[in-house]
């Protein structure tokens, strides 16, 4: 069962492009990631689930039901962590987080202390006396007091420091585990990769690609380095299935998707200083996509 | 901006369909009330002295203007957490200041010229008598002095409050505490001396127009006040603690 | 009720230091009436001979100066205006609130709809002003009361001070719809006070030129003191002018803020 459903949603701000023909589909109890540079649409969908802005064309809905007309009621099972927070300067944490509870019904009251431990929390500051990252703790806490059934993270990991990013990382596997789907929006892949199962890219408004991340990643591309200690041209090992060849002088880098013994076969005969095959990072994958639209 | 330009043309073309009979009335007119109706030795029967009675006008306005716009101005880069932006860019702190202050003047000096003109230009279409341009430009005069002032207020008030907020609700307290004393002092006459500290009562209109010169005390008041808080902005904006 | 709540508990020091203001003013200005009204008393007779329209022009119509509840009708002018100073920047503030401050993604995000915020920020605007009315009608009315020389007519010095909250209402309105057609309000108190006051210096040249279309531009205009101390009752036709602003520019203010896009950080 899909929790969210995206159908070619388009917005306009003004004349302004925001996202065009975006559709997707998140299901149930997967950790889905939303990757794109910046600028591509990402907050603009987001904001649109959320109902804080309205589509200009398209539908989206979440748990089968329409985002707009039925936002209230989809929201009361939503938590959500934009990348930037702001709260009412003049309250402390611990009012603002029962605040933010008071908006729920059958709220678990120990859970903020139990979240706000985890995060390692001051709640009797004041906010306005919080740091950047200490704001963004409060964000957390707020948007999963209410064990939400669907968390959406909006490149939620700026401003916090590597231990508090696996805390973080650990909380949502953990909520995760509990049942909850999750929304992962970011420019960061290393992000994506350790968290989400499946993927979708969106560039310059539109939806290029969605794909299952191990898929992705298992088959298919592999990175090739090699360091010739004989001429051959540059075009050498430009054969079908071959993306993103750089030479630097003897050394060739490229993905191959395809035969490997194609490759193998290019390779026999020839005399090498060093030869490397590795699984290619996601950002690798990523760029040849990037590339490949333009 | 454009509300306070609207007023204004609303004003002469409310004094278009009304002057004539205004000022009828206003012949009729004998002395020892005027002096209680505030209206002083104004011969209010001339285009002059009704004209006067606008002036009174273009003073709430241009306070609001002035002291809003200085407060807003100084006080705008830690609200806009811009001033990370502007403030690490190399230049001097002063500069910045007085970059905003020049920017005040010439605001102020725009909706100055834009009074004196749509002032002369109306006053002159249903002028009947001598022309008085010559006394709407020293009119107009005290009034830049008046805008000036309570620019500097608000720029020194922003300069010395930490956010933009508590900085506004200052200057417009300012501002509404010193027009109500003046409406006070028209009132009452024995509380005269509370004239010093409302600058509505610097340079009334009908003093302007008899002597034909500003009071010498009060146009020193104002260069004083208006050098102090110029001041008090320059010492306190290369003092404080930039916070975002 | 838990968005009321919060709205009121972040407005009630603000509300407080007003109504203060408001009342120290009706202080101030009848500490002033004893010596003013021994002044005025001597010219009041030359003043009585003048042709109504000539009075009129002065806007001291039926204002008689020298009568305590006359002065107060005259010094009403300065209470309404810095009232409306309150009601407007109140108006301006509720809804704009969450954008300035940046804290729609927090609110907007709660499983609430959007009228549901309206209503409780509406609401926690017409109990601060409520309180606030309150307060210094039962304040202004005892101070007002010390004063008076023999008779007093109750009913029209409330009714003047229930006109305070209907030109409150006025400019709630006005601020409401204002804060959600203004894209980027950033500072709620110059918009606030160019508008009052613009609207306060057209009530002065009202006054002086006493065009009556001119005074239905302005609501200060539309509860003159003169008239209620004369007829102990406000002109229907203002009363209906102000009520039907008022309801157009909040259902406005609904029809607006339902569809309006929320701008990202």
């Amino acid at each position: 069962m899909s929790v969210i459903e995206i159908n070619n949603l388009t917005k306009y701000y003004g004349k302004a492009r925001g996202i065009i023909d975006v559709s997707f589909s998140v299901n149930e109890g997967e950790i889905f990631g939303f990757i794109g540079p910046n600028g591509a649409g990402k907050s603009t969908t987001i904001r649109i689930l959320l109902a804080l802005i309205y589509p200009t064309s398209g539908s989206a809905s979440i748990f089968g039901k329409d985002c707009i007309a039925e936002g209230p009621e989809i929201r009361r099972e939503i938590g959500y962590l934009p990348s930037e927070v702001f709260y009412y300067d003049n309250m402390r944490v611990i009012d603002l987080l029962q605040y933010s509870a008071s908006f729920y019904k059958n709220i678990d009251k120990n859970r903020i202390y139990k979240l706000a431990e985890i995060m390692d929390l001051d709640l009797n500051r004041k906010i306005e006396d919080l740091s950047y990252g200490n704001k963004k703790k409060v964000g957390i806490v707020q948007g999963l007091l209410h064990q939400p059934r669907l968390i959406i993270l909006d490149e939620p990991t700026s401003g916090l420091d590597p231990l508090m990013q696996q805390k973080f990382f650990d909380l949502i596997h953990e909520e995760n585990k509990n049942g909850a789907t999750v929304l992962f929006s970011s420019h960061i892949l290393s992000e994506v990769q350790k968290l989400c199962s499946r993927v979708t890219i969106i560039k310059e408004g539109r939806i290029i690609s969605i794909e299952d991340i191990n898929a992705l990643k298992r088959n298919n591309y592999k990175k090739f380095i090699i360091d010739m200690d004989e001429a051959v041209s540059e075009d050498y090992f430009n054969i079908e299935g071959v993306a993103d060849l750089a030479v630097d002088k003897t050394t060739f880098t490229f993905l191959f998707k395809g035969d490997i013994n194609q490759m193998i076969d290019k390779i026999h005969g020839k005399r090498l200083n060093n030869l490397r095959i590795e699984e290619p990072a996601l950002e690798e994958i990523f760029m040849h996509y990037y590339e490949k639209e333009e | 901006m454009i509300i306070l330009i609207y007023a204004g043309m609303l004003k002469y073309s409310g004094f278009a369909a009304a002057g004539q009979s205004v000022n009828d009335l206003f012949k009729q007119f004998p002395a020892s009330v005027k002096a209680v109706l505030g209206l002083g030795e104004l011969d209010i029967t001339s285009v002059l002295g009704y004209y006067a009675v606008f002036y009174l006008y273009f003073l709430l306005l241009t306070g609001v203007h002035a002291v809003m716009l200085g407060t807003v101005i100084i006080a705008k880069e830690e609200h806009d957490k811009t001033a990370d932006f502007l403030f690490v860019k190399p230049v001097m702190r002063s500069k910045i200041v007085t970059a905003k202050l020049i920017a005040v003047l010439i605001n102020i000096t725009i909706l100055n010229l834009t009074t004196l003109v749509a002032s002369v230009v109306f006053v002159e279409m249903f002028n009947t008598g001598p022309p008085i341009t010559d006394k709407i430009l020293q009119l107009m005069g005290s009034l830049l002095i008046f805008q000036l002032l309570f620019a500097s207020i608000g720029a020194g008030i922003a300069a010395l409050t930490r956010n933009i907020k508590k900085a506004t609700s200052l200057s417009a307290s300012v501002l509404l505490t010193a027009f109500i004393v003046s409406a006070a002092i028209d009132l009452y006459n024995k509380i005269d001396f509370l004239k010093y500290i409302t600058p509505f009562k610097y340079f009334p209109a009908a003093e302007v127009i008899r002597t034909g010169t500003y009071a010498p005390l009060f146009l020193l008041l104002s260069l004083l006040l208006i050098t102090l808080f110029t001041a008090i902005t320059y010492y306190f904006m290369d003092k404080r603690d930039i916070t975002i | 009720m838990n968005i009321f709540a919060q709205e009121l508990k972040m407005s009630a020091i603000s509300m407080i230091y007003w109504t203060t203001a408001l009342i120290l003013l009706v202080f101030v200005f009848m500490f002033m009436y004893p010596p003013i009204s021994k002044d005025i008393a001597v010219f009041e007779s030359i003043l009585n001979n003048f042709p109504i329209s000539l009075r009129r022009a002065l806007g001291i119509t039926t204002l008689d100066l020298s009568e305590v509840l006359g002065f107060y009708g005259f010094i009403f002018v300065y209470i309404l205006l810095i009232g409306s100073v309150y009601a407007m920047k109140s108006g301006i503030s509720v809804l704009s609130e969450e954008i300035r401050s940046k804290t729609a993604d927090f609110l907007l995000v709660k499983p609430v709809s959007r009228s549901t915020i309206v209503n409780a920020k509406i609401l926690s605007v017409l109990t601060n002003l409520g309180i606030q009315n309150i307060l210094f009608i039962t304040l202004s009315c005892l101070i007002v009361n010390a004063y008076k020389q023999d008779s007093l007519d109750a009913a029209a010095l409330v009714l003047i001070n229930a006109s305070l909250i209907q030109v409150q209402l006025f400019f709630v309105a006005l601020g409401l719809f204002l804060s959600v057609v203004i894209k980027k309000i950033k500072t709620v108190l110059p918009i606030t006070l160019g508008v009052v006051f613009a609207f306060f210096v057209i009530q002065l040249l009202n006054q002086s030129l006493d065009d009556p279309k001119l005074a239905y531009i302005t609501p200060f205009a539309y509860f003159d003191v003169g008239q209620i101390i004369q007829n102990s009752s406000y002109d229907f036709s203002f009363l209906v002018t102000n009520f039907v602003i008022i309801t157009v520019l909040t259902v406005l203010t609904y029809l607006i803020y339902q569809r309006q896009d929320i701008p990202s950080l």
